[in-house]
């Protein structure tokens, strides 16, 4: 990383520090945005920039949960299941929400104590994560997808399988994923947020930084007393709780909670977190980085959306596009590290 | 030499617990409904078994890697369009394109395998993780499978490409005596595979690859070659799965097999091998691969509602897991 960490570097200096790692990834992502901006004359606009925004914070928050994850080591496949199990919970529990399941449409409560049910019925997904990888010793991959077949099951047993729709849907709840604060769409500004604060936890408080000790060398971290099973399992629970939210904030933007909502997320917020340098071997990785890599594989499908390319030629390119940047990645790490030991 | 026979008597590894899980479950499956052991149902069972099977052979290989496959769901779609759409006699085709059955196989099969290669390549070369590499060529080969589909069929984007052919509905319906032609051809794939993995020296190499990289370096094994050698071989095998899948339906969708990769590496685990690679075996995957496949065919026959079936299967797989981390504790100690 950075070189010289002096006490008394300014506030700017420090950011650069932050993003010098990666100076390659901004440059891309720039590049990319002139690129497009070519090509297509009204993706440099303010409306097709705040929808860039709003389209991706709900991967980008869960994203930043991933990014905790893969730097303990480990990995976390049920996040489209808990996605979708916050967006039913979330949406039978609030006025309007109707299904033609029965069951669903029992219970109605004001609008932020559904969402906190929704959000603790998510921790519990993570909870349960959590232990059966501290305390069984299941493998984050295993138990993870396990998780991700079971709390789907949840999901289809407490919708019957239907959707949950709004008739109509309140504004409380609407404001969440359809509302605007100062001009900003509200999931961009939530998401900034969980941006921030994950940034600030991951660097300067004792918990983000055990979580790159445990990543880095798991004996060694136990060896300096760090206490390795609950810092882990509050990383799924943190996961569960933001993939959760961003279940919370689709289901409000599209009006709708579904029981195959989210399905497959995990892969595309696994290869943005990746894609932004985090090391799927833990230990390495950052907020920015991650950020970064959701903002270039944001562009890059909105760009495709507007030249109003098919569907099988955007997966392509997207495969193409996350092989070429990774690659590049690791040619010019590899080449750093012989000119070292030569 | 008494002490050793003791000792294995009592570890119970994955491999014996989800054996004597099978047998339970059979017999439970049995009880609760006699049709369970009908013919009809074993013959599901089997033909299951070899669809699922061969891929996870191919996928056992790459895990004792220490990699892990997850464009083997797109690769047996693309396969089975490859296939399909080459015999030319596709309803509502339009292309030209007409060769016999073997050519269609023969030609699948190769372009399965080069994706396993560029895999290879592009982990051992590029040094991407496996996990994303593959997932980014689940990616790219599932757009194959589109441009492929659309280039056969005419008409709305990402039809299915439905045909009649002999050789395809005897690879996938056909039978010999009373057992499913797919079955041998899965039996025969074991038997190779197991021999390779045990009695050659690139087999055994798989193994030393996956246990300690740096190691089998030293050792002198061209780590990379193994690598690149078992993700194209893997790849070929998730192909002839695709085949039999295209066969079975006599349609090859452009949505076929989504998500198989991740019951198909649940097969490999299940039977004892470990994802972080070096240890297990294709006898696991064979158990495994039963189990999922008794499973699998037992709850849809006593009238589980697939609701509950995903309850069901998650909670079985965690357990199944956890119970050999429990029974080797519990050796441990004593």
């Amino acid at each position: 990383m950075s070189g010289d960490k002096s006490k008394n570097t300014s506030f700017g200096t420090k950011i650069l520090l932050g993003i010098r790692p990666h100076l390659m990834l901004l440059a891309a992502l720039f590049l990319l945005m002139i690129i497009m901006s070519f090509i297509a004359p009204n993706f440099l606009t303010k409306g097709n920039m705040l929808d860039i925004m709003r389209v991706n914070s709900i991967k980008g928050i869960m994203s930043i949960g991933m990014t905790l994850i893969l730097l303990t080591g480990g990995i976390d496949l049920s996040i489209g299941a808990t996605f979708a199990v916050a967006g039913a919970v979330a949406a039978s529990l609030i006025g309007g929400g109707y299904s033609d399941y029965a069951t669903s449409n029992l219970i109605k409560l004001p609008t932020l104590i559904a969402i906190i049910i929704a959000l603790m019925v998510s921790a519990m997904i993570g909870m349960v994560n959590g232990v059966v990888i501290t305390k069984l010793r299941v493998e984050p991959f295993i138990a993870t997808l396990a998780m991700m077949t079971f709390a789907r099951g949840i999901t289809y047993l407490y919708t019957g399988g239907y959707p949950i729709n709004f008739k109509p849907i309140p504004d409380s709840f609407a404001w969440f994923g359809k509302g605007y604060f100062l001009d900003i769409p509200v999931p961009a500004l939530i998401f900034i947020i969980v941006v921030l604060v994950g940034g600030f936890v991951l660097k300067y408080t004792c918990y983000g930084r055990s979580l790159y000790a445990i990543g880095g060398n798991r004996e060694t971290a136990k060896l300096s007393g760090i206490q390795i099973n609950k810092n882990i399992c509050r990383a799924y629970i943190v996961m569960a709780v933001l993939s959760g939210l961003a279940g919370i904030i689709m289901t409000s933007r599209v009006a709708s909670a579904s029981a195959v909502a989210g399905e497959g997320y995990e892969m595309d917020v696994i290869a943005s977190v990746v894609l932004g340098g985090t090391s799927l071997a833990g230990g390495k990785g950052t907020i920015i980085g991650t950020v970064i890599g959701i903002f270039i594989l944001g562009v890059i499908e909105n760009g495709l959306n507007i030249l109003g390319i098919p569907t099988y030629f955007k997966i392509i390119i997207k495969g193409l596009i996350i092989i070429l940047a990774l690659g590049y990645h690791a040619f010019s790490h590899t080449s750093k590290k012989r000119k070292v030991t030569v | 030499m008494k002490i050793n026979l003791r000792k294995s008597l009592i570890c119970i590894n994955q491999q014996k617990l989800i054996a004597i899980f099978l047998v339970f479950m059979f017999l439970g499956f049995t009880l609760a409904k006699p049709e369970f052991a009908s013919s009809y149902s074993i013959n599901n069972i089997l033909c299951t078994m070899a669809l699922y099977g061969i891929a996870s052979l191919g996928m056992t290989l790459v895990i004792l890697t220490g990699g892990t496959d997850l464009s083997a769901g797109s690769v047996m779609a693309l396969s089975g369009v490859i296939g399909a759409g080459l015999l030319g006699k596709a309803f509502s085709a339009a292309n030209p394109v007409s060769l016999p059955f073997a050519a269609t196989v023969l030609i699948a099969l190769i372009f399965s395998g080069l994706i396993g290669y560029l895999n290879g390549i592009v982990i051992t070369k590029l040094k991407i993780a496996p996990f994303v590499a593959t997932l980014a060529m689940m990616s790219i080969a599932r757009g194959l499978v589109y441009v492929v589909a659309d280039s056969v069929v005419q008409g709305v984007s990402g039809s299915p490409i439905t045909f009649m052919n002999d050789g395809y509905s005897l690879l996938g319906q056909g039978k010999i005596g009373a057992v499913p032609v797919q079955f041998i051809v899965y039996v025969i794939l074991f038997l190779i595979v197991f021999v390779f993995l045990k009695y050659t020296r690139t087999g055994r190499s798989i193994y030393t690859v996956g246990g300690n990289i740096d190691t089998a370096k030293l050792a002198g094994i061209k780590t990379n070659k193994i690598i690149v050698l078992t993700y194209t071989v893997s790849s070929i095998l998730v192909g002839i799965s695709g085949l039999i899948l295209v066969g079975r339906l006599s349609s090859a969708s452009t949505v076929a097999a989504k998500g198989y990769e991740l019951d198909f590496i649940t097969a490999v685990a299940l039977g004892g091998t470990s994802v972080a690679g070096g240890r297990g075996s294709v006898i696991g995957t064979l158990l495994g691969t039963a189990f999922l496949a008794v499973l699998n065919n037992g709850l849809d026959i006593v009238n589980v509602k697939s609701f509950y079936q995903y309850l069901i299967k998650g909670l079985i797989l965690v357990f199944a897991v956890c119970a050999d981390l429990f029974m080797n504790k519990r050796v441990k100690k004593s």
